[in-house]
């Protein structure tokens, strides 16, 4: 799963209509959704977006290791407006904390660092992109995810020549749709970077097949996991047929033991 | 190889971040206070950074040198080690950088001098004692040489302190800095070996056995010392054959009166460090096997192991003088 969070509905509505997501009912933050991916729209500033994330997550069934996108509006100094940047630093102003999402190598975008303010500014001092919700963004997408599945990518709407003033709603959504191919790009290098990761440490078939048939205690559950993954690397598989005449979890666990103390290593 | 470089901000403009820099003005490069910020903050996995590690240039301040483990040694009592680079380019899988770091990036300390300070001032503690000075424990000590020049810095050190002896392990084929210059007779350039089928199945991105053993000869017949390093020992059905065959194919080659040392070891790796494994490697036959904990410390069962180090150190024995063999165990 693809988590993205924006702040702005503006921001939100172009990747809802190019996935076609469905709004979800009842939400506190809006969420638009479908198989692959959840749109959380946050609202501006750190605190929305550290809470609107956390709901997600919590209405996702507090899965971990899903990937988390932030995108959006930022200012710049003196960057073209509609230009669009992967983010390589975030800097909090009131803390002075750093972040550095991971990079990849096959996305074709300008990067940038970004300094995540708690007040609109007037005054660009330096070149690099201004939000209000990055480093929420990062602090909360890393309790739980892993940075390789975190980016961030911001659109410039405003800079020295054109103020943050003039933003309005319209004028978002042209820039957002002039050019949404950085955002699908960066939202398919995030899908090969999750589905990784999935095949490696995805739940195993036999382990969820095993947990319903069986009652295993938490400790167990995390015994009988493990010596399943060193059973299906070590172990002939033909007699796992006799796991149906297990009674109780003691059992399964006992019979996988048995299994593993046969098991023939070769390299 | 590597995908993003990381500077400190302390050490941008120094001599050697500048040249390191030439060498990858094509990668994307980005400003840090300090590399803790990335390389030990958490929820990172070093399996998936593995493919795509960053380098990071940074200052270490402190620990430049540190005493070895006890069972740590070739011959001296008065044994060091030094890191002045962290995690390795290969991808062992039985290697304990992958438990104990967060971060597979590459970070290098370009603040040599720093080390080479520490490093005479500890000879000099032991004046008139030979004290050993072993590098490649949190990195390979010769492949990223191209890149990091640090053995290229650190020889003239040793050259003025004859009783100061510096070790280089490795697994990596970069030695023609080593036989383009005169021989060091204070180093000793060790190699990890293991079984071929070790080799292809765990010790990913590596020189092949066959390009070791033709790189001690090389260094051999140049007039360096050599060190052989059967560590760690891996267990599989076929080991006794394995491990007969490896040792069969290296001396004969190698001249045994001429190599320096040969050690043995065992596979033992910290409990935590080995959770950390086991969770990011799942499928990993490897860490499937017959491991056990004891006192914090996991490694095959005592018999089995015991059988090992056994069997393989009265192989061993038949092709060198016990007085070169030092048993890390």
């Amino acid at each position: 799963m693809i988590n993205i969070v924006c702040a702005l509905h503006c921001e939100a509505k172009p990747i809802v209509d190019f996935y076609k997501l469905s709004a979800l009912p009842n939400c506190i933050f809006p969420i638009y959704s479908n198989e692959q991916i959840n749109v959380v729209v946050s609202g501006i500033g750190k605190v929305d977006t550290a809470a609107a994330m956390t709901y997600l997550f919590v209405k996702t069934l507090e899965q971990k290791n899903n990937a988390w996108l932030n995108y959006g509006i930022s200012g710049h100094k003196s960057a073209e407006l509609g230009a669009w940047f992967n983010v390589n630093k975030i800097t909090e102003d009131s803390t002075g904390l750093n972040w550095y999402p991971s990079r990849f190598q096959n996305l074709d975008c300008l990067t940038a660092s970004l300094e995540t303010v708690d007040n609109p500014i007037s005054q660009y001092e330096s070149e690099k992109l201004y939000d209000m919700e990055a480093s929420a963004f990062m602090a909360t997408a890393l309790k739980f995810s892993s940075i390789e599945l975190v980016q961030l990518m911001k659109i410039v709407s405003d800079n020295e020549e054109n103020h943050l003033d003039q933003i309005n709603k319209k004028h978002v959504q042209l820039l957002l749709l002039d050019n949404i191919s950085p955002l699908i790009s960066i939202v398919n290098v995030l899908k090969e970077q999750k589905n990784e990761f999935d095949n490696i440490y995805d739940v195993d078939e036999l382990y969820g097949e095993i947990l319903k048939k069986w009652h295993f205690t938490q400790y167990q559950q995390k015994e009988v996991q493990r010596l399943i993954q060193r059973w299906k690397l070590l172990c002939n598989k033909e007699h796992i047929d006799q796991l149906e005449k297990c009674q109780d979890a003691k059992w399964v666990i006992t019979w996988f033991k048995g299994q593993l103390a046969d098991a023939k290593v070769a390299f | 190889m590597i995908s993003t470089l990381y500077i400190e901000k302390e050490v941008l403009e120094a001599e050697r971040v500048l040249e390191i820099r030439q060498r990858f003005d094509h990668l994307e490069t980005i400003e840090c206070d300090f590399y803790g910020e990335i390389f030990n903050r958490k929820a990172q996995n070093f399996r998936l950074q593995k493919k795509n590690p960053a380098l990071i240039l940074a200052k270490k301040h402190k620990g430049f040198v540190l005493p070895a483990p006890e069972s740590y040694g070739i011959g001296g009592k008065n044994n060091y080690y030094f890191s002045h680079m962290m995690n390795c380019i290969y991808d062992c899988r039985y290697c304990f950088l992958q438990g104990m770091y967060r971060s597979a990036n590459y970070v290098v300390f370009i603040n040599y001098e720093s080390f080479s300070d520490e490093i005479r001032k500890v000879a000099q503690q032991h004046a008139g004692e030979p004290v050993y000075f072993f590098s490649g424990y949190d990195c390979d000590s010769l492949a990223l040489e191209p890149v990091t020049k640090f053995i290229d810095f650190i020889f003239p050190v040793f050259e003025e302190m004859p009783d100061a002896f510096l070790e280089l392990r490795t697994k990596s084929t970069q030695i023609r800095g080593l036989l383009d210059r005169s021989v060091l007779d204070n180093c000793i350039v060790a190699f990890s070996l293991s079984p071929d089928n070790i080799v292809k199945s765990l010790e990913a991105k590596t020189a092949s056995l066959e390009k070791r053993i033709e790189a001690l000869q090389k260094l051999q017949n140049k007039g360096w010392k050599i060190g052989l390093r059967f560590d760690p020992l891996i267990y599989c059905d076929s080991y006794q054959e394995d491990y007969a065959s490896l040792f069969n194919k290296v001396f004969s080659v190698l001249d045994v009166e001429t190599i320096h040392s040969v050690s043995l070891g065992g596979f033992r790796m910290p409990e935590k460090f080995f959770k950390n494994m086991v969770k990011l490697y799942p499928d990993e036959k490897l860490f499937a096997s017959t491991l056990e904990e004891n006192d914090g410390m996991v490694s095959y069962a005592k018999e089995l192991e015991q059988e090992m180090l056994e069997y393989c150190e009265n192989e061993l024995l038949k092709y060198l003088p016990r007085e070169k063999y030092f048993p890390c165990f």
